[in-house]
Formats: structure tokens, C-alpha cells, sequence
């Protein structure tokens, strides 16, 4: 196999490697092979463009050497390179603890949490501010927001001190991520990016509202939703007995009989959570945790990138 | 279906039915298999068991109705799988569903009567081959035949009769049968085999009776004509039996009895108590054959014969019947036993069970007897006819014990005491007195009536007929006879009276009779032995030439009542004075005691007799056999006793409890022991009549039983369904999900192994 930094992206390699900062670096260091430019692109203060008046615009940004060129009315639009603030909110619930390969035991937190490192390592990079909040159905801890090279430690520990785990007791309590992000929001003073990485197996209703209140702020929002294939594709055979990781009871079943039904629950509820990100026009990535992390994220961020530079 | 399920149907249905069980007790193989799959599941944890939850609450019932559906289909493969190689019978599933094919009823008549006790020429005993015949015809039938059996000794045992197809509960019950003592009811048991077949056969069914006899002459009276049930079963039945044994020479007791039953003790030594004893012999007519008898006697509480004796007899060539005669010395009061058999090892002697006899005789200190007449004083003139009565009772000595009761005293308690009730003046009886009497007779006493010697009209006469129950008519004027009428003499003595035989006629001639009450009675017949008319046992010691009666006795109750019809006077009749009087009195009097109706009844008991015993008996709850483990209930019907049950084993029976004081011989039906072999032509020719005839084969007896039959099973049909349940097992289960989850199906395993198995043969 060669020895490229690409080969240890896939998880059963990662899974390998205690440490989630050499982990997270190893992701960036195969990200940043095809990533050009920043894909943090936020508020700017230098002009980027010009944009044809339209009545009730701000007449402050009008440039009126345009006007006196042209005749025409222009507004100036400026473009802010840094100083951007980046929220990354991890789902630390019991969901997040399941790991359908025996071998690697690789979880999806272990997937979600490598994401947020490397997020969090790419913007840093950037000197832009970074802060981590872990919640469950309320806020388990969260960083303070800093640029400082140094505070990528504090979060590869905060992220290492409250990874979930598959006997944890669980309380019987649905996640209201509306809730949730109105605390979160609460603290921010700026508009901020917002990566949301979680299962995302809460209900779709309270996705939406939290969704909304986001927009309403004027905030930014990656959603990278973590899953085992296991639950995409439901494979299991035997007769077993399921029980939930988040105090859902226990269910005696013949999978076999029950896979078609579970796989149509599945897919409307992915159909509506993208469906509602698509509504408010915020990115959605579903990673899987047996695939490896480093080309859907680096598709996604460039994609993204993109997105940005063409001012959508 | 009503009918219930039940072992002899379900065997029925199939030819080896134990499968057909082994398939069903396998249906609970899927069903352990799908409660164990249940119960014990591997935990699986689960982050999405919120879609889990959602998909199992929609499809929850979709869910239990696949899983009880395959559950269903598999419980059925493994059913029928195990119904296929059971091989159903088409005509035993037809049945069940109420449909009926025509079949088949077999019908074994087994005679177990007392011949079949014989040993026969291969040493062996008959019934032991009978019964191995029977067996190998249960054998025989096949699964779906209705079996009827009957056992033909006395009292037909028709209990297995109303037809069964569990073969093996039938050959257990025939395998622990035991030979009888009773006299064979083969003609009744085929008349009961027919009009059972008649009834419960469907027309169209066919018939086979088996019938295992060693024909021999007491089995079936083929010189009377086939009674009219079987005969309605010659048009649809076909008779199967094996061929008459040879007869076996058989030496057998035909008769033993005391002469009297009831005798005189002697007050000191012993008593000789005579008896009679009767040989018999079958098929062997040889000269100088020697039969030995012992004939002995036993006290009422006691195991140790009394007295022994021995007699042998030899046989002259011809002879079929000999006679011998037994003075057996007792020293004993009360009942005793009498025991004869013919010794054992005798030669010539193929049946054991008919050697022996039992009887009955009581030894009694005295009789006791009231005689009822006026009061008078002597008379100069002569004797008057008390006088007459006491001379004769006394002329046997203190034997007898003459009580005078006054006409008016003749209570129940005054004759109580007594044992014969003489009555000179029944025109003096009062009505008190009538009921006293006749409440004796119906005890067992016997109540001895005479004309009075009176001038007057015997306008008594109707009402102490009608009193005394007596079903005869007095007439009110006396008979004349000028010239006086003699006595028949061409009658032979009545029973009580045989110790008189020899010189009846010589006693009977000197008698005259010159008046005498006319009875209104049955006729008599012309000649022969009285009793007139078997119907009421009343039987005439004495008549005249027309035939009227002069001593008649009258059957009442338990007891009797006899009535001389002429006085005891000279004006009357000379009898008094003629050597006949005394012992016409006394024999008259010892035979009508030892000869009650209850003696009547017992005396010629034989094996499977289940008898009335009388009123004598109330109280006895069993008879215990004397020697014998074997107890026998009675039970209390119509104001009597009766024996719950037949007796089979000989021997003497006693009541108990022991206060009842009663016994009973029982003997086997000495004509039962008739070994001589019917005649195979008139056998074939009887049978003939009662259906078409096959003898069965020598060597394989069973082999006409045999039947082509289109055995007809379900079998391979039920394993095509079988191979259509597992496609439709594994369509389902695919259906289902299942075989796209990993191949879960039975079908879908079979085909697999199937695939790898023709994999491996082609390799």
C-alpha cells in the first residue's frame, strides 16, 4: 500500500490511532492537497464587488464614482478575509456510541469528533476564532471562542473528555435542538458559521425550528450528519433483541421481516431533514462512518468554497 | 366431526399408524423452534431505534400474522410429511370424513365352553389352539375391518360384540381368555352375532364369521333346523371355520346325588348316608376299561374328609353308562359335603374338568311333626284317623316327634317348630289358622292336608284352596266309587318317592278307595311318571284309573302342600291298613322335605347358571367357593336372592355371611363334557345354511382372510403436498422478506442441500 497521506483516511486506518489530534491532523494534512483557498469565507470589510441599486438599499455604500462615470447607481459590496467565528456544536448522545464494526470499533463520535478537529485545526490555521460545544439534550461543555493556535489543544481535550460510551446511563429525554442552539446562540456576538456534526436522529420538527432560529440570527450552518452504514442499510439477520442506546426500551424482532419498513422510516427522515436544510439554503453532508472521512469533507469544503467565491 | 378422536380410529387410518403419531408429536418441533427464537434472542444494541420503533408499530400485525402463517405451513409440512409416510388409507380417511367405502365386518365366535378344555390328539388343550386361531385372525384383518367377537360358552358373552377396529386392545383381550365350564350357546351366539350384523353392518359391507370350535357333539345340535337369524345372514355372510376335531374319549361323572337330601342322624355311630353315582363315557366303548371313583365326604367346617371310599368300575364293551352305588358312613350332624371324582390318570380320559361332582346332604336329629285334629277320647269303636297317622310316624322309632295342635291354636309361632303340618280336619281350620298354614308352607314346610272323615258337604274345600294358594278347585260333594276304584298301578313312583320304586306297583294293588273329594285339576297323562304338569312342578303319588287324583302335591312358595283326597277311615278307603300306608307316609313326608322349591332350584345347578336362591337366602351378601379364592356378589331382587353373576367354577358355594346357614352345589353340565365329533357333512351341511362355508387351511388357517386389497393410500399424494408446502414456504418466507434477509427458508434449505447432495453424486 503506498504510503500517502490519503491511505489513512479511511476509518479501519484512523480507527488504528489513539490520538484524535494525530488523527485530525493526518485528515488535514490529505484535506489541504486539494483545498486552495479558505473555505471559511464570512462578512468582509474590503470591497469585493459592485450591485445595482435598488430602492430602500443603504445610499451610504453607493459609489458615486461609478454614478459619475456611468450614471448608474452602484452599491459597493465589501468582502471580510478574517475574523471569522466558528461554532462547532458536536452530538455527544448515546446514538453517537454505536458502532456496527466489531473490528475497528469505530464509532460514529470517533467519525464526528475527528471532523471537528480538523474543522476546527483548518480554521485556526486560518487565525480565525473557534470555539466547541458538546451537547446531548443540553449542553454538555462547550470551549471559549479563540483564534489562538494553542486552543486547538483545548478542544481536542474537551472532545476526548466527554466521548460517549455505549453503557452510559441514558436519560428518557428527546434533544430539542431548537432549545439547544437558542442557548448556544445566546453567547454569539457576531454572525458565526455553525457546524452542526450529529446523527441527527432526533425529530424533524424540532431540526426545522432550530433551523429557523439560526436563519432568523443571520448565522452560517454545516450540517454533517454522521451514520453507520449499519443504519443505513440495516443487515442484520437473525432474530435479535434491540436495545436503544438512549433509553428507548428494548424491541424482540426478526429483522429480516421488519428491514423494508425500517429502511422507508429511514429514508423519510433523511428525505425530511434535507428537505429542510434545503429550505434555508444551509449544507447538508451525510458521512458515513465506514467510509473514509477525508474526500467527503474535502468535496464538501470545496464545494463550499466555491459556493462562496461565487457569492451564493 | 362429531365422532370423537379416538386410538382405534385413528388406527384405522393409516398403515403404520405409529408414524402417523410420530408426525404429529413432530409439529412441536417448529413450534419449539419458534418460541425458542422468541425467548432466547442475541441483544443487539441500536442507535436508530427511533425508525425501528416506527417501522415495528406500523407493521406489527402484518409481522405476527407472516410469522403464524409460516409457523402454520411449517406445522403442516411436518404433519403431513409425517402422515405421508404413515400411508393413509383412502377407505379409512373417507371414513373420518363420514364418507364410507364399503368394507369389511369380521365376526369371531369363540366357543370356550367346557370341551374346549379337552386335550387333544397333539396333546395339546383345544382351546389353547382356538384361541391361537383367533389371534391369528385378528392378525388377519386389515386396519379398516370392523371386528366382532363373541365368546359362545354359557352365558354367551357378547360384551366385544358391538365391533371394534383396535386390534390390539382385542388381542389382548383374547389373550388372557380362559376356557369355561359352562355348556356351549354356539347357535345362540351366531343368532346374537347375526342379528348384531344385521343392525351395525351397513348392506354391502361383506361378512366374514369365524367360527373356532372344536365342533365337537355338545357344541351345536346340528339335527335342529339353523334358527332364523342366521339363516337371514346366509344371503351377505360367508362362514369360516376349521374342520371338527376328532371326538376324544372322555370319561365323565353324569350324575351323584344322595338319595335323600335331608336324612336321620343316628343317635349314636354313624350314619349311611346312600348315594348315587352315574358314569359316562364318549367315543371309547372298549371292554374292561377301568374307571376308578372316590367318593368322600366332609364335615360343614371342615377340610378333612369325614370318610373316604373308593369304587372302581370296568367297562364292558358297548357300555356308554354305568351306575354305582356308594354307602357312605357318617359320623356327622348338619350340612354335609359330598365330594365324587373319577380318580386321575384314568385311561381314556381326554377332559379332566368333567370328573368331578359336589352334593349336598343334611344329617337331622329328628323330625318334627304337628298333626291338627279335633280333641277326642278313645274310642272303642276303633282307631279314628290321628290314631291311624300316630301308628305310622312312630313306626320309625323316636325319629320322629309328633306335636298335637288343636284346630283354632295353629299359629304362626306354634308351627313354627315344626316340620311337616298334618292337617285331619281342614274343615275345622279358621281363617287365623289358614294364613298360619300357608305362611309355613311358603317357608319351606310341608303342609299335608286329608279329607276329613266326615259325612257333611266339603263346602270347605274353596276356602282353603283359595287360602292356601292352591291352584285346585275341591268339589263340594265327595265321590262315590261302587265297586271301590283301585289306584293306577301303571305310574311309575314320583321322585320323593323312588326309595318305593321297586315295589309300587305291588304296594299300590291292595289299595281301595270308596269315597274320595273330586279335584277339578289339569289331565293327566295317560301314562308315565307323574308330575302332571312341569309348568307348576305339582306333582300325583297316587290316582285312580280315571286318572283323578288321590294324593296330589301342590307346589306352595318354598314349600308344598299335598292333599290325600280320601279320608283316613275304613268308610273311606282300606289304605290305612295296607302295607303302603306307613312308608307312604314317611317317604312322603322325608322326599317332599328334602325336595323343597328352593332344593329344586339348586339341585341341578351347572356352571353358568346365575340362579334365584329364594327368600331363604335374604341376608347373604356373596357366595364363597369351598376350596376356592373366588367369591361371587348376590344381590337382593323381586324379595329374593340372586346371584349377581354366573357361576362358572364348580365345587360347593356358601352364603356368607356363615349366619345364613345356606350352601349350593354346582356341577358342570354333564351333556357340556359330550367330546364326540360332529360329523363333518352334517356340520358343513348346518353351516351351509347359515352362510357360504370355507373350511380353513390346516397349515395357514388365517390365510382366508386374506383379501386383495387396493391398499389405496394417500401416501405419495400427501408427499406431493408436502413438496407444494415447501414452495409455498419458501415463497412465502422470500414474501416475507425472509430469504432476502439470508435464506431462512425450510424450502429454500431443502433445495440448497438437495443442490449440493446431486452436486456431490454428479462429482
Amino acid at each position: 500500500m503506498p504510503t500517502t497521506a490519503t491511505n489513512y483516511l479511511d476509518p479501519a486506518s484512523l480507527a488504528a490511532i489513539s490520538s484524535l489530534d494525530i488523527r485530525a491532523r493526518l485528515i488535514v494534512e490529505g484535506l489541504m492537497t486539494g483545498l486552495h483557498r479558505s473555505p471559511f469565507q464570512g462578512f468582509s470589510v474590503e470591497f469585493a464587488q459592485h450591485r445595482q441599486y435598488a430602492p430602500g438599499d443603504d445610499i451610504r455604500h453607493l459609489d458615486w464614482k461609478v454614478f459619475g462615470r456611468t450614471d448608474k447607481l452602484y452599491l459597493k459590496q465589501y468582502q471580510k478575509e478574517t475574523n471569522l467565528d466558528l461554532i462547532v456544536m458536536v452530538d455527544v448522545s448515546g446514538s453517537m456510541a454505536y458502532g456496527s464494526d466489531d473490528a475497528t470499533r469505530w464509532r460514529k463520535y470517533d467519525h464526528a469528533a475527528s471532523a471537528a478537529a480538523v474543522l476546527t485545526y483548518l480554521a485556526l490555521q486560518q487565525q480565525d476564532r473557534v470555539g466547541l460545544v458538546l451537547f446531548d439534550h443540553h449542553i454538555r461543555a462547550a470551549t471559549r471562542m479563540s483564534n489562538s493556535r494553542e486552543h486547538w489543544r483545548a478542544v481536542i481535550d474537551a472532545l476526548n473528555a466527554h466521548a460517549p460510551a455505549l453503557n452510559m446511563p441514558q436519560e428518557d429525554r428527546a434533544t430539542d435542538l431548537a432549545r439547544l442552539f437558542d442557548e448556544v446562540l445566546a453567547k454569539l456576538t457576531q454572525r458565526s458559521i455553525v457546524v452542526l456534526i450529529s446523527d441527527l436522529f432526533d425529530s424533524p420538527e424540532s431540526f426545522d425550528r432550530a433551523m429557523a432560529r439560526l436563519q432568523h440570527r443571520r448565522h452560517d450552518l454545516m450540517v454533517l450528519q454522521t451514520l453507520d452504514s449499519a443504519e443505513i442499510n440495516f443487515p442484520f439477520r437473525a432474530p435479535a433483541e434491540f436495545f436503544g442506546l438512549e433509553a428507548e426500551g428494548r424491541l424482540g424482532i426478526d429483522p429480516a421481516a421488519l428491514r423494508r419498513a425500517y429502511q422507508q422510516s429511514f429514508r423519510d427522515h433523511q428525505a425530511r431533514l434535507q428537505e429542510t436544510t434545503r429550505r434555508y439554503r444551509f449544507d447538508h453532508l451525510v458521512l458515513n462512518t465506514s467510509e473514509s472521512l477525508g474526500p467527503p469533507l474535502s468535496h464538501f469544503l470545496a464545494r463550499r468554497s466555491a459556493n462562496v467565491s461565487q457569492g451564493k | 366431526m362429531t365422532m370423537p378422536l379416538h386410538v382405534a380410529q385413528v388406527a384405522g387410518l393409516f398403515t403404520s399408524s405409529a408414524l402417523a403419531v410420530g408426525g404429529a408429536v413432530a409439529v412441536a418441533i417448529p413450534i419449539a423452534i419458534h418460541l425458542l427464537t422468541r425467548f432466547r434472542r442475541k441483544p443487539q444494541a441500536w442507535a436508530a431505534m427511533r425508525f425501528l420503533l416506527d417501522a415495528y408499530h406500523k407493521h406489527k400485525r402484518r409481522l405476527q400474522l407472516e410469522q403464524m402463517l409460516l409457523l402454520l405451513v411449517r406445522c403442516l409440512i411436518v404433519l403431513l410429511l409425517g402422515m405421508a409416510l404413515a400411508e393413509p388409507l383412502l377407505g379409512g380417511v373417507a371414513r373420518w370424513f363420514g364418507a364410507r367405502p364399503p368394507g369389511r365386518a369380521v365376526c369371531i365366535v369363540l366357543d370356550d365352553s367346557l370341551t374346549s378344555q379337552a386335550i387333544g390328539g397333539d396333546m395339546k388343550v383345544r382351546f389353547e389352539l382356538l384361541r391361537e386361531l383367533a389371534l391369528a385372525t385378528v392378525d388377519q384383518t386389515q386396519p379398516s375391518d370392523q371386528i366382532m367377537f363373541v365368546r359362545s360358552a354359557r352365558p354367551v358373552d357378547a360384551a366385544l360384540l358391538t365391533g371394534t377396529a383396535d386390534r390390539v386392545s382385542l388381542r389382548r383381550a383374547i389373550e388372557s381368555l380362559k376356557p369355561r365350564h359352562s355348556a356351549s350357546g354356539l347357535e345362540d351366539a351366531l343368532a346374537m352375532a347375526a342379528e348384531r350384523i344385521q343392525a351395525d353392518v351397513p348392506a354391502g359391507d361383506q361378512v366374514d364369521v369365524v367360527i373356532l370350535s372344536d365342533f365337537s357333539m355338545s357344541a351345536l345340535n346340528v339335527d335342529k333346523a339353523v334358527p332364523t337369524p342366521i339363516t337371514q345372514l346366509a344371503a351377505r355372510a360367508r362362514m369360516l371355520a376349521p374342520r371338527p376335531q376328532p371326538g376324544a374319549a372322555n370319561v365323565q361323572l353324569l350324575d351323584f346325588r344322595p338319595r335323600r337330601s335331608v336324612m336321620l342322624a343316628r343317635a349314636e355311630g354313624a350314619t349311611s348316608v346312600p348315594v348315587e353315582l352315574r358314569l359316562r363315557r364318549f367315543v371309547d366303548d372298549t371292554a374292561d376299561t377301568l374307571t376308578g371313583v372316590v367318593v368322600r365326604a366332609f364335615a360343614d367346617d371342615s377340610d378333612e374328609p369325614l370318610i373316604e371310599m373308593r369304587r372302581e368300575h370296568r367297562w364292558s364293551a358297548g357300555q356308554r353308562v354305568a351306575a354305582v352305588n356308594v354307602e357312605l358312613p357318617v359320623q356327622a350332624r348338619g350340612t354335609v359335603r359330598l365330594v365324587a371324582s373319577i380318580e386321575p390318570g384314568t385311561a381314556h380320559d381326554a377332559l379332566d374338568a368333567d370328573n368331578h361332582r359336589w352334593a349336598l346332604v343334611e344329617l337331622r336329629r329328628q323330625f318334627t311333626v304337628g298333626i291338627v285334629d279335633e280333641h277326642k277320647l278313645p274310642d272303642a269303636a276303633g282307631f279314628s284317623p290321628g290314631d291311624w297317622l300316630r301308628i305310622a310316624l312312630s313306626a320309625q322309632g323316636a325319629g320322629t316327634e309328633v306335636i298335637a295342635v288343636q284346630p283354632g291354636a295353629a299359629t304362626e309361632e306354634a308351627l313354627r317348630a315344626l316340620d311337616v303340618c298334618m292337617v285331619l280336619r281342614p274343615d275345622m281350620l279358621s281363617p287365623d289358622d289358614l294364613r298360619a298354614v300357608r305362611a309355613f308352607a311358603e317357608r319351606g314346610g310341608v303342609v299335608w292336608l286329608f279329607a276329613p272323615a266326615t259325612d257333611t258337604p266339603a263346602v270347605w274345600g274353596v276356602e282353603v284352596g283359595e287360602r292356601l294358594g292352591m291352584d285346585r278347585q275341591i268339589e263340594i260333594e265327595p265321590k262315590t266309587h261302587e265297586p271301590p276304584a283301585s289306584p293306577a298301578i301303571d305310574t311309575r313312583a314320583p321322585r320323593p318317592l323312588r326309595l318305593l320304586a321297586a315295589d309300587w306297583e305291588s304296594l299300590l294293588r291292595p289299595i281301595r278307595v270308596n269315597r274320595r273329594l273330586n279335584l277339578t285339576s289339569p289331565p293327566l297323562p295317560t301314562s308315565g311318571e307323574a308330575p302332571a304338569t312341569a309348568a307348576t312342578n305339582t306333582w300325583i303319588a297316587l290316582a285312580d284309573q280315571n286318572r283323578s287324583p288321590l294324593l296330589e302335591a301342590i307346589p306352595v312358595g318354598e314349600g308344598h302342600v299335598l292333599l290325600l283326597t280320601t279320608a283316613l277311615d275304613p268308610a273311606w278307603s282300606n289304605l290305612t291298613t295296607k302295607p303302603l300306608f306307613v312308608p307312604l307316609v314317611h317317604e312322603t313326608m322325608r322326599g317332599l322335605l328334602g325336595d323343597p322349591a328352593e332344593a329344586r332350584r339348586i339341585d341341578g345347578l351347572v356352571s353358568g347358571d346365575a340362579p334365584a336362591l329364594g327368600r331363604t337366602w335374604i341376608g347373604a351378601t356373596h357366595l364363597q367357593r369351598v376350596g376356592g379364592s373366588d367369591t361371587v356378589a348376590v344381590e337382593m331382587r323381586d324379595g329374593g336372592a340372586r346371584v349377581a353373576v354366573d357361576l362358572q367354577q364348580p365345587g360347593i358355594y356358601i352364603a356368607q355371611p356363615a349366619t345364613v346357614g345356606r350352601a349350593l352345589p354346582l356341577n358342570v353340565d354333564p351333556d357340556a363334557g359330550d367330546t364326540q365329533a360332529i360329523e363333518q357333512s352334517r356340520l358343513a351341511s348346518w353351516l351351509t345354511n347359515a352362510g357360504g362355508l370355507q373350511w380353513l387351511d390346516e397349515v395357514n388357517p388365517a390365510a382366508a382372510l386374506n383379501v386383495v386389497t387396493n391398499r389405496s393410500n394417500l401416501g405419495l399424494p400427501l408427499l406431493w403436498t408436502v413438496l407444494v408446502l415447501l414452495i409455498v414456504e419458501t415463497l412465502l418466507a422470500r414474501w416475507f422478506s425472509h430469504a432476502r434477509a439470508g435464506g431462512q427458508s425450510w424450502g429454500r434449505r431443502i433445495l440448497q442441500l438437495g443442490r449440493r447432495v446431486f452436486a456431490g453424486a454428479s462429482a
